[in-house]
């Protein structure tokens, strides 16, 4: 996901990231499913796995995204003090 | 001593519920006490208690068979096909805020049931002491399945297709397939991300043939980021989730009837008057409406529950009622909630949950014996089932709400009368007072249960 961000660069762009992300959703949902039955928890348990990275990511861009929002209000705020 | 084991708790093999001399305690079995120190030297019981999301508890005893806690009592049991939307999103908020902290203090939740949840009036508090077990490293959540079947689909489909589907739970009791969900859930929802990923695609996942992506993906790891980030968009989901209120007739029915402020301040008096006399712990007011009676009640009653068939009108006492002394549900009285579960004896019904010690039926019975024809003896029999004290208005046929109800019928009430009223409630109830509202014919009247 920051690999993404990074190559879109611009914040601008994100609309165009999520509707990525959106598209490989689709796209996981034309997975077949199996005749078979089995235990409904471990589907879950495994397409946590799947996600895992995802999920990192949203808290790792979320952490960032805050920096960064920080860093801006700081920047912001010091320059209104000098004017 | 005799012990009364609760019937629903049969699950959890770390411990249960039971009722000693009327009050409820929990046994904590050797084999979970591990977990349980850590809970509470952690900090995390603290934290989690101070900040009322979990319902504190006194430990009683301590026996090499285990530890017996009394957790603070809760005066009224409900479950999820009882609340409106938005007492189940603040059951579904209160479960994540429950397991985000837990993370913080290294440890999760082993399962996310609606049925862990009870309210405090308005305040949802998480019940379960024993749900708490130390992090197991690099391991998904347990629970994912469960929050999603219990909370996900049905807030979902309650938003995005119809706020009643929340009764699903009544024959989905441990939760609503997600597969179900996901196939009633309409083509838009796809567009929403959140929706897409925990609903549609986690269902698809339920059908999969797991094990060889099981093998195939042993070797990932689920860090606890990944765990944060999947309670966080929970959370995000559960919040962005909302229901259009319908403006019903009934959330607006007292500005639009036919009462008169004298009619209403006799009304209110009267309501004040006999809970002053009673001062009764447990009080039902059926057909609450905003709350309005519910509210006067709690002058001199412990607990009120408010209960209505209109989903806006409990919906709106939820959302604005500041006090902890109202509970409003979305029960209709007509088909009210039957016993579920495990030899039907996992969720009680709701007159298992009775009797009240007195039940408001103000402007209701006109709704019960026209709107569904249902007959005095039959509303009596019923009044007698929930009720030790009755405080019950009796409408003629003269009264315009009334005719309302018989503007498009055949009026086949011969027997709607006072006097038929009287005597079919006499065989169950003695009437302790009666005032008459004004010159319209409409009468209140305070009964007591005659066994």
């Amino acid at each position: 996901m920051i690999f993404l961000l990074s190559k879109y660069g611009s914040i601008k762009k994100l609309p165009m990231f999520l509707f990525c992300i959106w598209l490989t959703g689709l796209f996981l949902l034309a997975v077949r499913p199996a005749l078979a039955y089995l235990d409904p928890g471990s589907g879950s348990y495994v397409f946590q796995l799947l996600i895992a990275g995802l999920l990192t990511a949203s808290v790792t861009v979320k952490m960032y995204w805050r920096q960064i929002k920080s860093y801006i209000e700081k920047k912001v705020m010091r320059k209104r003090d000098e004017d | 001593m005799k012990i009364k084991r609760e019937p629903a708790s049969f699950r959890d093999p770390d411990g249960f519920v039971y009722v000693k001399q009327g009050t409820v305690y929990r046994k904590i079995q050797p084999s979970f006490i591990t977990q349980y120190r850590k809970l509470l030297q952690s900090g995390l019981y603290q934290q989690l208690t101070q900040q009322q999301l979990l319902i504190p508890h006194e430990e009683t005893r301590q026996t090499p068979s285990g530890i017996e806690i009394k957790p603070q009592p809760i005066p009224f049991i409900t479950y999820p096909y009882e609340w409106t939307f938005n007492q189940l999103r603040s059951a579904a908020l209160t479960t994540l805020a429950v397991q985000k902290q837990a993370l913080e203090f290294d440890m999760s939740l082993k399962d996310a049931s609606a049925y862990n949840i009870q309210f405090l009036g308005n305040q949802p508090r998480f019940i379960d002491t024993l749900s708490f077990e130390e992090l197991a490293q690099y391991q998904p959540w347990v629970a994912y399945r469960q929050f999603c079947e219990h909370f996900l689909a049905p807030l979902a489909l309650m938003s995005r297709v119809d706020v009643g589907l929340n009764r699903l739970f009544i024959f989905y009791h441990e939760g609503i397939p997600l597969e179900l969900a996901s196939r009633l859930l309409p083509i838009n929802s796809y567009l929403n991300f959140p929706i897409l990923l925990h609903l549609h695609l986690h269902a698809r996942f339920q059908k999969q043939q797991v094990n060889r992506k099981m093998e195939a993906n042993k070797h990932r790891r689920f860090g606890k980021k990944a765990l944060v980030g999947l309670t966080e968009t929970l959370e995000q989901l559960v919040k962005s989730l909302k229901v259009a209120s319908t403006s019903s007739h009934w959330n607006s029915y007292y500005v639009d009837n036919t009462y008169s402020m004298t009619e209403q301040k006799l009304k209110m008096n009267f309501v004040i008057t006999i809970c002053r006399q009673l001062k009764p712990k447990l009080v039902w007011d059926l057909g609450a409406n905003t709350g309005v009676y519910s509210r006067h009640a709690t002058q001199f009653a412990d607990y009120v529950i408010a209960m209505d068939s209109d989903h806006d009108c409990s919906d709106s006492i939820f959302m604005h009622e500041p006090q902890t002394k109202i509970l409003p549900l979305w029960i209709d009285l007509t088909n009210p909630s039957p016993a579920l579960g495990w030899e039907s004896q996992e969720r009680k019904s709701l007159l298992e949950r009775g009797p009240a010690d007195l039940v408001l039926a103000l402007a209701l019975m006109h709704h019960l014996a026209i709107g569904n024809n249902i007959t005095f003896t039959q509303l009596a029999r019923f009044f007698s089932k929930i009720a030790r004290h009755l405080l019950i208005e009796f409408i003629p046929k003269t009264d315009s709400q009334v005719k309302r109800l018989l503007a498009f019928r055949r009026d086949i009430f011969n027997e709607y009368s006072e006097e038929k009223f009287i005597t079919s409630f006499g065989k169950y109830f003695r009437v302790t007072k009666k005032i008459s509202l004004g010159n319209n014919g409409r009468s209140l009247f305070a009964m007591r249960r005659l066994v």
